[in-house]
C-alpha cells in the first residue's frame, strides 16, 4: 500500500492544492483508496479505526478485481462495477442510471437490492434538487413540502434511504409537507422516525414538537368552530 | 477634487488589501510547515506529491491509501 498525504493549504499557485475537489471530496478528513491512476476506488465508511482502514483497502482491491473481470466481458462484474461507481458517487443522473441498468444482464438478487438502495438515493437527490437550487426565501417551505409529498409516497412504498444524511433529508421534508398540509399523523410518524435515528438532535425536536402542538391546537379550534 | 480623494482612498484600500493577502499567504505557508511536522508523518513513509504516489502505486502494483486534510483554519 502506498501512503499519500494531501494537505489543502490555500496557497496560491501551489501544485495540486485543489486536488480534493478534483476527486469529488468536499470535507475533511477525507480518506479514500485510489488506484494507480488516481481514481477513487473505495471510500472510508464508518469509524476511522485500523479495521475500518483495512475494510476500505479491501473494498478498493475488490473494485479493481471486478473492473478487470468487467473489462474481459464478465456481465456480473460489469454490474458490480456499476453498483460500486454509484456508491462512489460517480453516477449522478437517475434517468441515465435507470436506462443503463435496464440493459444489464445476469443481475443477481443481492445486486438488485443494492442497486435499488442506490437508486433510492439518486431519487432523493433528484427530488430535492429544486429546493436545494432555489435562491428565493419565499419559496423554501413550498419547495421543501413538495419534495416531502413525493417522499411520503416513496415511504409508503418502502423506498426509504438508509444512509444517515439522506434519511434525515427525506423525513425532514416529509415533516414540512405534513406541517403545510396539517397532517398530524404523518407529522407524528416522521418525527418519531427522526427521533429514533437522531436522538441527540433535541433542539430540532423541541422546535418540531412545538409545531406539532400548534397543529393539534388548530385542529381542536376547527372542531369547536364546527 | 472629491473624485481624486475617492480614487486615493480606493488605491490605499487596494494596497492594504494586497498587504493582508500577502500576510495571509505567509501565514498559510507557516500553517502548512507546521502541519508537516505532525508526529504521524515520521512513523511511516508518506508521499506528499500526487504524481509520485501514482507512480509508486503503478511500480509496485499497489493501491494508494489517500488521506486528505487541511492546514488552514476556517
Amino acid at each position: 500500500m502506498v501512503l499519500f498525504l494531501h494537505i489543502t493549504a490555500r496557497i496560491e499557485g501551489r501544485k495540486d492544492d485543489g486536488l480534493l475537489a478534483t476527486i469529488g471530496g468536499s470535507y475533511f478528513p477525507y480518506l479514500v483508496a485510489m488506484d494507480d491512476a488516481g481514481k477513487v476506488v473505495a471510500l472510508m465508511d464508518g469509524d476511522r479505526t485500523a479495521d475500518g482502514f483495512r475494510a476500505m483497502m479491501k473494498s478498493g482491491k475488490e473494485y479493481v478485481d471486478w473492473r478487470t473481470k468487467a473489462e474481459k466481458g464478465d456481465s456480473v462484474a460489469k454490474t458490480e462495477v456499476f453498483i460500486r461507481d454509484m456508491i462512489l458517487g460517480e453516477i449522478k443522473d437517475l434517468e441515465a442510471a435507470t436506462k443503463q441498468l435496464a440493459a444489464m444482464k445476469n443481475v443477481s438478487k443481492d445486486q438488485k437490492t443494492r442497486i435499488d438502495e442506490q437508486l433510492v438515493l439518486l431519487e432523493v437527490q433528484d427530488v430535492l434538487k429544486p429546493w436545494r437550487e432555489n435562491r428565493e426565501t419565499s419559496k423554501i417551505q413550498e419547495l421543501h413540502a413538495a419534495a416531502g409529498k413525493t417522499f411520503l409516497e416513496m415511504h409508503k412504498k418502502g423506498r426509504v434511504p438508509k444512509a444517515e444524511r439522506p434519511f434525515g433529508d427525506f423525513y425532514s421534508a416529509i415533516l414540512t409537507h405534513a406541517e403545510v398540509e396539517k397532517d398530524i399523523p404523518v407529522f407524528e410518524e416522521a418525527l418519531k422516525l427522526l427521533e429514533e435515528r437522531f436522538p441527540k438532535a433535541q433542539k430540532f425536536f423541541d422546535a418540531k414538537r412545538k409545531v406539532l402542538e400548534k397543529l393539534k391546537e388548530d385542529k381542536a379550534d376547527e372542531k369547536k368552530d364546527k | 477634487m472629491a473624485a481624486l480623494r475617492s480614487a486615493a482612498i480606493a488605491l490605499t484600500f487596494l494596497a492594504a488589501a494586497g498587504d493582508v493577502l500577502a500576510q495571509d499567504q505567509d501565514q498559510m505557508k507557516r500553517n502548512l510547515d507546521k502541519k508537516l511536522e505532525a508526529e504521524f508523518l515520521k512513523k511511516a513513509k508518506w508521499i506528499l506529491e500526487f504524481d509520485e504516489a501514482k507512480a509508486a502505486a503503478k511500480k509496485d502494483h499497489k493501491l494508494i491509501f489517500a488521506y486528505f486534510t487541511r492546514s488552514y483554519s476556517t
